[in-house]
């Protein structure tokens, strides 16, 4: 039976072990300073408060990875600046990563959170996760293999090996929990990289060959443009929305994805492919679809907008190729090179720098 | 000063728009050649922008009639103050880009159709209980209610907190309640002058927000006030004011409009069943019907911007640091935009109004929730063959600003 979650409270933890897991992600494993370790739902999160650089708290919220012997552990990627915009490296991850030592103490509130194992169900799970996402889930794929009877499969994408953290966690429970497959997808491997099971994206005919036979229950954490083409991918094959569940990781689209279940799946083959450049994400274009601000929206690409009418530039995005038209006119048509996404549709393929 | 042409009313008087707009008035400046000038007492006057294609062109350049500079409304505000005050409405691109961008994608269509159930059942509930009362007051029972009730489930306010939100964004228009507020209401120790709409419901609003903010910070929820509150606008935080002011806006925003033009739905009923029952034999016509009770309502009469330089406008040469409004009001019965402009026809062809601001990067965040809820209240209206006629006549609201209606007593059946 797993545990249900303790009354969530602000503790202060000790850090009792500080783990390297990847070139870019780290485990810390907490004990309350005073009292036992709470019970928590697996998929539950602490949310702590940690100061930035002039002091003043902020909060960060982190999902439990494990509960082990050594306490509670959080697993988390220092998000660091990007290199193409000006923008600082994530204020609680640099806290986390540079700061903190073993013996340290930290503050956190909870356990809390909503994306939790149906511990209920004896449905098959798949647990589906892009990147650091994989962290509640794989505090579900412990509870799922101590438990022992659901058929799991385990489906884990990150860019190469070398950001690919607790991989050698997952093999070692495939040894001791027979109902388990798992398959690493990494998008671009580097030549030394070994121990996956496929490159480049998780594709609908891979998540078709991987699925259960049985209607499965279906977990999804990573970030917003991963999430979403899963979760379409998912529909398209079949799955009942209501045996989805998501969490987003970093800045989360608000709602959930509401392309229906019984919406039909554009034939990708005679329709114009749009490729959105910097989110990594081809899908076809949908006719239903008024224009490509609504298309980027529906597969999670967020477009800078305002008017939504031609009137205000704002949603204006460098074509990098091919070319698009105007049903209804803008105000005014931007320059060569640029469409203005909330009146364009595509004229053939169409790559959009967004 | 001499040569410029004098609007023959005064446009900021509260007392004009006691009876709906006044559309023989504004029809008058529109003939007028360029802008008119209306004076004010005490103070610096305004040019009135009156035509649509004016509207349009200030609404369009920013960096030429700035939201940042000077106030957004008619009067003259210092500096400290409007600083004080400031939301994304008061800011001019790249301020306003970063911060419209935190809260633009809770209201893009795809999420936005995620709000046409709870809309329905709440429209289905409230209209039910109307009919079963045989009448009453439409503005209290429909009007007010559901969009409170929408923008409070997106921004995440507890239920039992909704009618506090109505009774405090009524008192932030002036004369919207029924009396005026101790400056020491709520507990405010605010100067009235720091606050929006010079109102002790702001600060109340704003302590709202900061105890809701706090409650999830610690508790983080699925809502806009979570992701407010952990924003980040270029690696900083959104500071205390800037996320109280944000969401008094979205309040305010989401609330006092779509009522008005709920109401004006009624009236429009009312005086065009005909027309009312042709749509629903067509469907295919609710969405042009929505657009016009938007235009017809008006629901926000003016905004103003600020000349950041001399200019000219319509022929008018406009100083640096001139106010400049924009009176949708007019605007949306432009003879030159709109044929019968007067006229409530839901087969117009598709042609934008300005109900929802004169384009650019201002246009309401709202405006795709308010075609729901009001395409969505209209269906259900149609649904059950309500006949309506008023009781009385329509009680507008004492202002300049909105347009809004106080109370509307109607009768079913």
């Amino acid at each position: 039976m797993l545990p249900n979650r303790a009354t969530p409270q602000t503790r202060d933890y000790t850090i009792t072990r500080k783990k390297t897991e990847s070139d870019n992600i780290m485990s810390f494993y907490l004990n309350p300073t005073t009292g036992a370790c709470p019970d928590f739902v697996p998929g539950d999160y602490l949310v702590f408060t940690v100061p930035d650089e002039q002091g003043v708290p902020v909060k960060r919220e982190y999902s439990i990875s494990q509960r082990s012997s050594d306490g509670l552990r959080v697993t988390i990627k220092h998000e660091t600046a990007p290199q193409d915009k000006d923008v600082p490296p994530g204020i609680a991850s640099s806290y986390f990563h540079s700061k903190l030592s073993e013996g340290d103490t930290v503050t956190a509130y909870g356990p809390a959170g909503k994306f939790a194992l149906n511990q209920s169900s004896d449905r098959p799970v798949v647990l589906l996760s892009g990147g650091v996402g994989q962290t509640p889930l794989l505090a579900m794929l412990q509870a799922l293999a101590a438990q022992g009877s659901r058929e799991t499969v385990f489906i884990h994408a990150c860019e190469h090996g070398g950001v690919h953290a607790l991989g050698q966690e997952v093999r070692d429970l495939q040894s001791s929990f027979d109902k388990l497959a798992s398959h690493i997808c990494y998008a671009n491997p580097r030549p030394q990289d070994g121990g996956y099971d496929s490159s480049g994206f998780v594709t609908r005919a891979l998540l078709q060959q991987l699925m259960p036979k049985t209607p499965a229950e279906y977990y999804l954490c990573g970030p917003g443009a991963f999430m979403e083409a899963m979760y379409a991918l998912l529909l398209s094959l079949g799955v009942d929305e209501d045996l989805i569940y998501y969490e987003f990781f970093g800045p989360a689209t608000l709602l959930k994805p509401t392309r229906s279940k019984s919406a039909p799946t554009p034939q990708a083959a005679n329709l114009p492919q749009i490729t959105f450049a910097q989110s990594g994400m081809q899908v076809a274009w949908d006719p239903d679809i008024p224009n490509l601000l609504e298309l980027a929206e529906e597969h999670g690409v967020m477009a800078d907008y305002s008017c939504r009418a031609g009137t205000c530039d704002t949603c204006k995005t460098r074509v990098t190729a091919g070319e698009v038209e105007y049903p209804e006119e803008p105000m005014e048509r931007p320059g060569t090179g640029f469409a203005l996404l909330c009146c364009a549709v595509p004229k053939g393929d169409v790559t959009l720098d967004i | 000063m001499s040569d410029r042409s004098l609007t023959q009313t005064d446009l900021s008087d509260p007392a004009l728009y006691d009876a709906g707009i006044p559309h023989q008035v504004f029809a008058e400046i529109r003939k007028q050649p360029g802008l008119s000038w209306n004076p004010l007492q005490g103070e610096d006057g305004f040019w009135a922008v009156t035509r649509f294609e004016d509207i349009v062109e200030v609404s369009r350049h920013p960096e030429t009639f700035s939201s940042a500079t000077g106030h957004i409304q008619i009067y003259t505000v210092p500096d400290d103050c409007l600083e004080a005050r400031a939301s994304m409405i008061d800011m001019d691109p790249p301020n306003h880009s970063r911060l419209r961008r935190l809260v633009n994608p809770g209201f893009i269509p795809k999420n936005l159709r995620l709000f046409e159930p709870i809309v329905r059942q709440r429209a289905s509930a409230l209209l039910d209980d109307l009919v079963a009362e045989g009448g009453g007051d439409w503005v209290e029972k429909i009007a007010k209610p559901i969009p409170i009730s929408i923008i409070c489930d997106m921004l995440g306010v507890p239920e039992e907190d909704r009618n506090y939100m109505i009774e405090l964004t009524d008192h932030l228009v002036a004369g919207t309640a029924n009396k005026p507020l101790d400056p020491n209401a709520y507990g405010n120790t605010t100067p009235l002058r720091f606050l929006p709409f010079e109102s002790p419901a702001a600060f109340a609003l704003d302590n709202y927000a900061r105890d809701l903010g706090n409650k999830r910070r610690a508790e983080p929820q699925d809502d806009l006030v979570t992701k407010l509150i952990n924003a980040e606008v270029d690696g900083e935080k959104l500071t205390e004011a800037e996320f109280t002011n944000f969401f008094r806006l979205l309040i305010f925003a989401g609330n006092e409009t779509t009522r008005s033009a709920m109401s004006n739905l009624v009236i429009q009923m009312v005086n065009n069943p005909e027309i009312f029952a042709s749509i629903k034999d067509n469907p295919d016509l609710i969405d042009g019907a929505v657009e016009e009770i938007v235009r017809v309502a008006s629901p926000i009469l003016y905004f103003r911007r600020t000349a950041t330089c001399d200019t000219v406008l319509s022929g008018t040469p406009v100083k640096k640091g001139e106010k400049v409004v924009m009176w949708y009001a007019s605007g949306n019965f432009d003879e030159a935009r709109f044929a019968a402009p007067l006229d409530y026809d839901v087969t117009r062809p598709k042609m934008p109004h300005i109900g929802y601001g004169g384009g650019g990067v201002h246009t309401c965040l709202g405006a795709g929730l308010a075609r729901i809820e009001l395409r969505i209240l209209l269906e259900e209206i149609l649904k059950r063959d309500m006949k309506i006629s008023l009781a009385e006549p329509p009680e507008y609201v004492h202002s300049n600003f909105v347009n809004g209606i106080e109370k509307l007593v109607v009768r079913l059946g």
